[in-house]
């Protein structure tokens, strides 16, 4: 254990001045804000833009329906119809007919201009108005109080506040890209930490150390799984700063926030951690053959992508019933306690399990690459023994 | 002190191929013994099978009476290994470097040895600079330092001198020469004939895994009736290859 502790501590120390590593880590604390701020921003200019335009409308119908566009400082009605539309020579056409009490309206317009959207939207809301009016004229017209024509009203009463309804959007997302986060994160320090150093002629040095090749192995694997953890840590902070800063902008308050039970989050710990090892001994064990970055980037690919299917599955299984049916399977019961963890619902016994299921996996991944690599130069040439080279074809040293 | 017997090595994927082909020979202490051949002839091969980094497919190997295949831990604490393309971690510094490995083989107080090191490879100047910063003799000095640093009574080399230039190529030929008088075993492989001459008192001449002579300098000279090893080494090989 202690060349196991030996290696970490070297790879740490060596991984943690690499500057892709640094910029791999930081990524997320500058993505994640950036996107919501700027789609926010995006949707404000928009709207900024679209009250500053005046907008060509041909139009026919009724005359309080065409005063009312009239009105509008934002309307220059035009002579024209919907030739004149296509010709784009209009930014819309309105056409509203008398039908009994009722007025139909359409309004034509192009989807694919934006001009042209801008102007139909603008129009509706405008219809909504005229709608409005009508309603009290019609109600009038028959003796009756505008407020009377409400035959059905509709409560609902929520017992949980915002703050529950923001947990439980925010349990979704934590416990879906935590353990996506660290599979992804895991990739370039286990391509790094192996076929890297195989690369530069850094293992061999390493491996001819008088120490085990599995405390060697198991060395790399804790210094992938602390970087894996960090990443994810990392998203996750990431997220809750964006998570934040659309409470602030699009719900306009700073009021309601939703801090995740203590207790159950430190219960979820071993688990993730135990979940975290077992990703980062699939990806060491994956960089065994591969004799190049590019190699070890593909191996990595495939791990991920093999990772995603329980992360999915749970994240379908949450929202169809709960998921408990998938403890069971290894990354995805990492999906339900973290979801369960942030809710506060987390049960010793379901983090106790899941814990002791994800570190067994994990121990057998581990003794799998331990027996490869103790056995033949297998870590040291990027080859896999014979009776998995099925899997990776390639040629002797 | 190295003890190898009837060594052999396949490799097999498409088709085997036999890298190390009944391969015999002994290297004692205070002696240089050379493994000459040209590229592909199997004494990296050898080497690493002694190093413990190859396992073989039959025959016996020992270092320093610990079988390699039995006793490997012991056998990978008895050598100091290093190639050509030995690289030394580039984002360490050339202390860290050195203390890494005096602490990975378990020597005692690996501070005071790191330093006594970096005096004796005058290493002061640059120890606290990143590897990746240093010139190649300066690397070369770090990679010497970390392959002696708990003390090994064999020295394995693997075509050590390969890609450098002739001064840093000197120091190297140099520590070699020290290491011989210490009393220290040192195998090591090249094809650069002269330095074979300079180093070797005994040279296993080795072409398609196999030993084809096996001797001092004088005793080849006699078997073959040539002055110089490269024409030892050509007779040899187109007798073996007739």
């Amino acid at each position: 254990m202690r060349v196991a502790l030996l290696v970490l501590a070297k790879e740490l120390r060596e991984t943690l001045r690499d500057p892709h590593v640094i910029i791999f880590l930081a990524f997320p604390l500058i993505l994640y804000p950036m996107m919501i701020w700027g789609g926010v921003q995006l949707a404000m200019l928009e709207q900024g833009w679209s009250e500053g335009q005046t907008y060509q409308i041909g139009a026919d119908g009724p005359a309080d329906f065409l005063a009312l566009l009239d009105d509008h400082e934002q309307i220059e009605r035009v002579p024209g119809g919907i030739e004149a539309l296509e010709r784009g020579e209009l930014d819309a056409v309105a056409v509203a007919t008398e039908t009994g009490e009722s007025l139909q309206t359409v309004v034509h317009h192009r989807s694919q201009d934006r001009r042209s959207r801008a102007a139909e939207k603008l129009i509706r809301r405008e219809l909504r108005k005229l709608r409005t009016d009508r309603t009290a004229a019609l109600a009038a017209a028959h003796g009756l109080n505008e407020d009377d024509l409400s035959p059905l009203e509709i409560e609902s009463e929520v017992l949980t506040g915002d703050a529950e309804w923001l947990g439980a959007i925010m349990a979704t997302i934590v416990s879906i890209m935590a353990p996506m986060s660290m599979l992804i994160t895991g990739i370039y320090p286990a391509v790094e930490l192996v076929v890297s150093e195989r690369e530069r002629g850094t293992l061999e040095t390493t491996l001819v150390a008088p120490s085990p090749r599995s405390m060697v192995l198991l060395g790399k694997v804790l210094a992938c799984t602390f970087l894996m953890l960090v990443a994810a840590a990392g998203n996750l902070f990431a997220l809750g700063l964006t998570l934040s800063h659309l409470n602030l902008l699009v719900l306009e308050s700073d009021s309601i926030w939703y801090v995740p039970p203590l207790l159950p989050m430190l219960l979820s710990l071993p688990a993730v951690f135990a979940s975290a090892v077992l990703c980062a001994s699939g990806l060491m064990l994956s960089m065994i053959p591969a004799r190049n970055f590019k190699e070890g980037e593909y191996a990595g690919s495939i791990v991920l992508m093999i990772g995603i299917v329980p992360i999915l599955g749970a994240a379908i299984a949450l929202m169809a019933d709960g998921g408990n049916g998938l403890l069971a399977v290894p990354l995805a019961n990492t999906v339900i306690v973290l979801h369960h963890a942030v809710m506060g619902t987390l049960t010793v016994v379901a983090a106790l399990a899941v814990t002791a299921e994800n570190a067994l996996v994990a121990g057998v991944v581990l003794a799998i690459g331990a027996a490869i690599t103790n056995r033949e130069d297998y870590l040291l040439a990027g080859r896999l023994p014979r009776w998995l080279q099925w899997l990776h074809r390639n040629e002797a040293s | 002190m190295i003890e190898v017997r009837d060594l052999v090595k396949r490799f097999a994927t498409d088709r085997v191929v036999t890298a190390v082909d009944h391969v015999s020979f002994t290297a004692e202490p205070s002696q240089v013994f050379g493994l000459l051949g040209p590229n592909g002839a199997g004494k990296t091969t050898t080497l690493r099978i002694l190093s413990t980094l190859l396992s073989q497919d039959s025959g016996t190997a020992s270092v320093c009476g610990f079988d390699v295949a039995k006793d490997s831990a012991k056998v990978r604490g008895s050598i100091g290994f290093l190639s050509g393309s030995t690289g030394n971690y580039g984002r360490l510094t050339a202390r860290e470097m050195i203390l890494y490995f005096a602490r990975i083989q378990g020597v005692d107080n690996p501070g005071a040895r790191t330093d006594a090191l970096i005096e004796r490879f005058e290493i002061g100047n640059f120890a606290n600079q990143r590897c990746d910063r240093l010139s190649t003799g300066m690397k070369q000095k770090v990679s010497i330092a970390r392959a002696i640093v708990h003390d090994p009574p064999v020295l394995i080399l693997d075509e050590p001198t390969t890609g450098l230039d002739v001064i840093v190529s000197q120091t190297f030929l140099r520590f070699i020469e020290e290491a011989r008088s210490d009393g220290r075993c040192v195998l090591f492989s090249t094809h650069i004939m002269s330095e074979a001459e300079r180093l070797c008192d005994q040279i296993a001449i080795i072409h398609s895994g196999r030993v084809l002579a096996i001797g001092s300098l004088d005793a080849l000279r006699e078997r073959t009736g040539e002055r110089y090893l490269e024409s030892i080494f050509i007779r040899l090989v187109e007798r073996d290859d007739r």
